[in-house]
């Protein structure tokens, strides 16, 4: 037996010596040709999120492919690389360390505020600009994340910051507007709710603070207490069954108060749908409009639906896809002939009052902020239908940056 | 451990060897040479999955332990792999503790866990002691997102870990997987050779026991329920280790690495590969981690290729066909891989005669 082990020593001294030799050579991975541009997608396209998310790569997809049909980004055909990450941080480091190998990379992006979390740093390191369909504030504050930008479409916060800076101006009772705030605390919310119950502190709100796990079943004693409470407004903070629980459980304590819900749980038509009068009259923040909304750059999305996929049902999350991958070809066009990470990530922080002919306010970044916008606009539901109610340009400086 | 005829021991150390046949040894030697060589020749994404596969071996040999050779049943393996990663973390960022003794600090709070946790064990059986670790499960994630216990954890944002520490020498940059593939490796090898070794011990004979039958092992002298929660503890340290190993590889640890689908996958680990036998972790481990990987890889290199819209079906039934596999894998050989291995072997030691 001291024999084997000592012949395993030897042979594994040997091993490290030669390999550690030999290992430049071997692993360098073989050139590619240099006139494409590589962008990964590693997208749930399985898990809770599957659906939105497939209607939105869709929306990169056609963008891209119209890109390229038009002679691409500075001569160079764009490359989408798409894999599914099911959803799962794990997933996506083994997504990633393949295709940072396989090809050099100009840009990567996710799906799930939890991979962002998980998958930054190991991005970060590879010095690869990176993006998610995550809107999550802290992550948006570039002195803190320099190599991620959020989906350009504001921040998580701000959508709510903005609905309680309107309905605060337009407030007219005889006392202060109070606010209950429902949220989970294992998913996104945690990012969310502390800036939003701070900001709405400041403006004057009495706020209270409610649970509604994932996975909840009831949310009775909550309502309950917040009709007790006698709350103006409830901001939900919750996934799309969570919130159909708690606007169904609001309805039948008979609670009177405006509801603000979380984008990802309502600006989705086959959500809607499904809530049928329960989303009556509820709002939501968001910089973009739906799908088939009367803005001159909707021509362009009833096109590429008309020529690639005219059986297609399209919604919101096309064109929030399609607006993510304007901004992220602009950033390529901006990079010009050198699509190192570093420059890659200067010419997207360059971008400033993008236009995307209407689908958004106009687009921006700066080194210290990533958030696209702060300009945000205020959504009703109204007979089944996405109505556009108000505009709120929040200040870029206000303190909330990161929050 | 039987060995082929003609093959007996002369010394205690001869009864005790890994390796007790020329074939044996010269496979220990070439299969020694080709783990140590493996990520020199191979692109760093091969070295990934192979660190992944590693940490799984440590995992399911913690759970192979608990419920294939004491048969007591857990769904609490992934809440203890997090109170091993968070340990670990915390010992690294608040302590200063290198990486070898924060993850053993992190085995450690994991095995304390597991003992608390796995008290329920004394009065309960089957499917009721599944309940009580899977409450165990949701205990600990409450405990987690305490918000007063959450910020110190970096909760939700992230906790990001320091660099692999081993002595003056730190990992990072370019060559950190090629070196966390050796580090992976040896803790894996640590895993192996100890429970192996538990497992011929008298602590290792008495979980069997209990396993086969409670009555008869208390009459048999063996103090069940102590050996009961020593199973829990002993578990429950491998899965400390495997989640304290896990983070400092993927250097950011959140709530969302162990969610309770991380169980479900051990468990079908352990049950394909086969429970009570090392060898199944270490065969459950690789199929598992090569067949989600080989589905993909297979269907986003070649078959998009040939039809990115094909490549987009196989895609979405991915799971489904993940699923199939192992279903028909279980089929075949109930006890799982290591059964239908040595049946293998048997067939060829006898071929081409039937009996």
């Amino acid at each position: 037996m001291k024999k084997v082990v000592a012949l395993l020593v030897v042979v594994a001294i040997l091993a490290i010596v030669a390999g550690v030799l030999v290992t430049q050579p071997l692993t360098t991975p073989a050139p590619r040709p240099a006139e494409k541009i590589y962008v990964g997608y590693a997208f749930c396209l399985t898990g809770p999120f599957a659906g939105p998310a497939e209607d939105g790569i869709k929306g990169i997809r056609d963008y891209i492919r119209i890109v390229n049909e038009r002679g691409g980004v500075n001569g160079r055909e764009i490359v989408l690389l798409i894999e599914d990450n099911e959803y799962k941080p794990e997933t996506t480091i083994r997504i990633f360390t393949r295709w940072k190998e396989q090809y050099k990379l100009s840009a990567f992006v996710t799906c799930g505020t939890h991979v962002v979390a998980a998958i930054y740093q190991m991005v970060a390191e590879a010095r690869i600009p990176y993006s998610d369909t995550s809107m999550a504030g802290p992550f948006a504050d570039a002195r803190k994340y320099p190599w991620y930008f959020p989906a350009p479409l504001g921040s998580y916060t701000d959508h709510y910051r903005a609905f309680l800076k309107w309905f605060k101006d337009k407030w007219a009772g005889p006392r202060a507007p109070r606010l209950a705030i429902v949220w989970e605390t294992k998913a996104f919310a945690p990012l969310v709710k502390p800036g939003v119950e701070s900001y709405a502190k400041d403006l004057g709100y009495e706020v209270m603070v409610e649970v509604v796990e994932i996975g909840s079943t009831s949310a009775l004693e909550q309502m309950q207490r917040i009709k007790a409470y006698n709350a103006d407004v409830v901001a939900t903070m919750l996934p799309p069954a969570e919130t159909a629980l708690v606007l169904r459980t609001a309805r039948e304590v008979g609670l009177k108060a405006e509801f603000v819900n979380f984008l990802y749980s309502i600006y989705w038509e086959p959500l809607v749908e499904r809530l049928g009068p329960l989303a009556e009259g509820t709002y939501f923040g968001a910089p973009f409009v739906p799908w088939g909304y009367d803005v001159p750059g909707m021509k362009d999305l009833l096109e590429a639906h008309r020529r690639f996929h005219p059986d297609d049902r399209h919604t919101t999350q096309y064109v929030s896809g399609w607006i993510s991958a304007m901004v992220l070809v602009e950033a390529l066009r901006r990079a010009g002939d050198d699509l190192s990470g570093e420059n890659v990530r200067r010419a997207w922080e360059s971008i400033t009052n993008f236009d995307t002919k209407g689908l958004t306010p106009p687009l921006g970044f700066t080194p210290m902020d990533h958030r696209s916008t702060t300009t945000i606009w205020i959504w009703k539901i109204e007979g089944g239908k996405f109505v556009r109610v108000a505009e709120v340009t929040l200040p870029r400086d206000d303190g909330y940056l990161g929050k | 451990m039987s060995a082929p005829s003609g093959i007996y021991s002369k010394s205690y150390e001869d009864e005790i060897a890994i390796a007790r046949t020329p074939i044996e040894r010269l496979a220990l030697i070439i299969g020694s040479i080709l783990l140590l060589v493996f990520p020199l020749i191979t692109p760093t994404y091969y070295s990934v999955v192979a660190i992944y596969i590693f940490i799984a071996i440590i995992s399911s040999i913690g759970l192979n332990i608990l419920t294939g050779f004491a048969g007591q049943v857990s769904l609490g393996h992934s809440a203890l792999m997090a109170v091993g990663a968070y340990a670990a973390a915390v010992a690294a960022r608040y302590a200063g503790l290198q990486f070898l003794p924060a993850i053993f600090i992190g085995g450690l709070a994991a095995a304390c866990a597991g003992f608390v946790f796995g008290a329920p064990s004394l009065r309960i059986k089957g499917f009721y002691l599944a309940i009580s670790t899977l409450l165990a499960h949701y205990i600990i994630f409450f405990i987690i997102h305490l918000p007063s216990v959450a910020p110190l954890l970096g909760v939700p944002h992230g906790f990001i870990l320091p660099d692999v520490a081993l002595g003056p020498f730190t990992i990072s940059g370019t060559f950190r997987n090629l070196y966390f593939y050796y580090i992976a490796l040896g803790l894996a090898v640590f895993s192996i050779i100890t429970a192996h070794n538990l497992m011929r011990s008298r602590i290792g004979r008495a979980f069997v026991a209990i396993r086969d039958n409670e009555n008869a092992a208390e009459v048999l002298g063996i103090n069940v329920y102590r050996y009961k929660l020593l199973a829990f503890t002993i578990s429950s340290f491998y899965a400390g280790l495997a989640g304290a190993t896990y983070v400092y590889f993927v250097r950011v640890i959140i709530p969302g690495h162990f969610e309770l689908r991380v169980t479900i996958e051990y468990i079908a680990i352990i049950l394909l590969g086969g429970l009570g036998r090392i060898w199944g972790s270490i065969l459950g481990s690789f199929i598992i981690i090569i067949l989600s990987e080989g589905i993909r890889y297979i269907t986003v290199t070649y078959l998009y290729v040939i039809s990115p819209e094909v490549s987009a079906y196989v895609e979405a039934f991915k799971l489904v066909i993940y699923g199939a596999i192992i279903i028909v894998i279980i089929l075949t050989e109930p006890y799982g891989v290591v059964a239908l291995l040595r049946k293998v072997k048997q067939y060829f030691k006898l071929w081409p005669f039937r009996y």
